[in-house]
């Protein structure tokens, strides 16, 4: 179990890393780095790799927006196994719902409750 | 490219160019990677404790315990979003706490709250995703193509 | 600051198996005075017993724990952390493993930490209440259910 925090926070803080090369070395925008980071969970988790980073790290694996890819990915293989190619549409969200509904509803109640700053 | 624009422009401006790069601050990419490191390590090792509380006190598995840590760490980066925490960490942090759930939902957040102003339907909900939109986007679809290409490489290549 | 919330957590770990510990004392004492002796459960538990021996021998395992009925079998493990990049691969093993060693049992493994302190509760439950075979299986079967749930 100690374990699995110190390779939560090492393999976490390297995604992190990754992220920060690309946006300091590579001179891209947030925006651009996380869409990457994204579509590169996605290729990764295609190719079964993401799902044994998860079983190793953890939340260091799970919490990086690159899990947002994976888990999309999953989701749609979930639905296809059991529906068929157009499950790989109607699936996608199955998995990953949590963190966008999550980021809309505490998003909505945010704006309610605080002012703008400045 | 770049080399090419310069050669049109003037001497004194070519000078100009080279006296902009030295003077320009370098970023210190290796002290910023180190940051970004330690937040980002940080708010994952909190999303695990999150996780494991999760499980010892309610009947969440290491599978399923995932979504309400999600959302945890959302509601957290919501109350520091609030309060202004969040925009501090993250100039000392740059992409340790962008890259991480909770730097989603900050884009998300900050944009409904700074938008708060012009009206609940022409404001918050119209410009919400106005940061993070292009990661949905650029993530749906990814995940759209490598299903729809693992789909049928398994079914018709007998890929497994 | 990271190091003093790690450093808390660390002592937060340390203490639950403690906890944990202390209550199934108290469970224990009370019992005693009223149960007799628990010999059915006992040979029914050996089933259990010999798994876990076998599961333990693995390297790549690092403790397991185990519930039987005369039918069911249901063994929870912790795989080593190194190793826990080849799960897959693992939990298929030894799920194939346990059912050529127990063919007439119906057997259920999972490598959830949840799975793994909730087999342990029951495998203290059951050395205490004597618990008939029924509420066993009933019992295993819920933790079956809670192990194949994905979202």
């Amino acid at each position: 179990m100690m374990g699995m925090f110190f390779w939560a926070f090492v393999v976490g803080g390297l995604i992190c890393v990754i992220g920060q090369i690309m946006m300091d070395v590579f001179k891209l925008t947030p925006a651009h780095t996380l869409s990457i980071l994204v579509v590169a969970g996605a290729i990764l988790d295609g190719f079964g790799l993401y799902e044994p980073l998860i079983d190793f790290a953890g939340a260091g694996a799970t919490i990086p927006i690159t899990s947002f890819g994976n888990a999309l990915v999953h989701g749609a293989m979930q639905e296809a196994d059991k529906h068929g190619i157009i499950g790989v549409l109607t699936g996608m969200f199955e998995v990953t719902s949590a963190g966008i509904s999550a980021a809309i509803v505490f998003g909505f109640i945010g704006a309610l409750l605080f002012r703008p700053k400045g | 490219m770049a080399n090419e624009k310069r050669k049109n422009l003037t001497p004194v401006q070519q000078e100009y160019h080279v006296f902009e790069k030295e003077r320009e601050t370098k970023r210190p990419v290796v002290k910023n990677c180190f940051r970004a490191f330690f937040i980002g390590g940080i708010i994952c090792t909190l999303g695990q404790a999150v996780s494991y509380f999760y499980m010892y006190f309610f009947d969440f598995t290491e599978q399923t315990a995932g979504n309400p840590t999600v959302a945890t760490m959302v509601f957290l980066s919501m109350i520091l979003t609030g309060i202004g925490v969040y925009d501090r960490i993250a100039q000392f942090a740059g992409a340790g706490t962008a890259v991480p759930v909770t730097g989603f939902g900050n884009a998300v957040i900050s944009a409904a709250i700074e938008h708060r102003t012009e009206g609940f339907v022409l404001g918050v909900g119209a410009n919400m995703f106005k940061l993070a939109g292009s990661v949905i986007l650029f993530g749906t679809f990814a995940a759209f193509v490598v299903a729809l290409v693992k789909t049928i490489a398994v079914k018709w290549g007998g890929l497994g | 600051m990271g190091i003093i919330l790690i450093g808390c957590l660390m002592i937060g770990c340390a203490r639950e198996p403690e906890v944990k510990k202390q209550s199934l004392q108290g469970k224990n004492m009370i019992q005693l005075s009223t149960d007799g002796t628990a010999k059915t459960a006992e040979t029914r538990q050996s089933v259990a017993e010999q798994a876990v021996a076998q599961i333990k021998q693995r390297g790549d395992i690092r403790d397991a724990v185990a519930v039987s009925t005369n039918k069911k079998l249901l063994l929870a493990y912790q795989v080593k952390q190194m190793a826990r990049f080849r799960m897959k691969q693992i939990a298929k093993d030894i799920q194939q493993q346990l059912e050529r060693l127990f063919p007439g049992h119906d057997v259920t493994t999972s490598s959830d930490l949840k799975l793994f302190w909730k087999t342990d509760e029951l495998r203290g439950k059951i050395e205490k209440d004597r618990w008939s075979e029924r509420k066993i299986n009933r019992e295993i079967d819920e933790l079956k259910r809670l192990s194949e749930e994905r979202t």
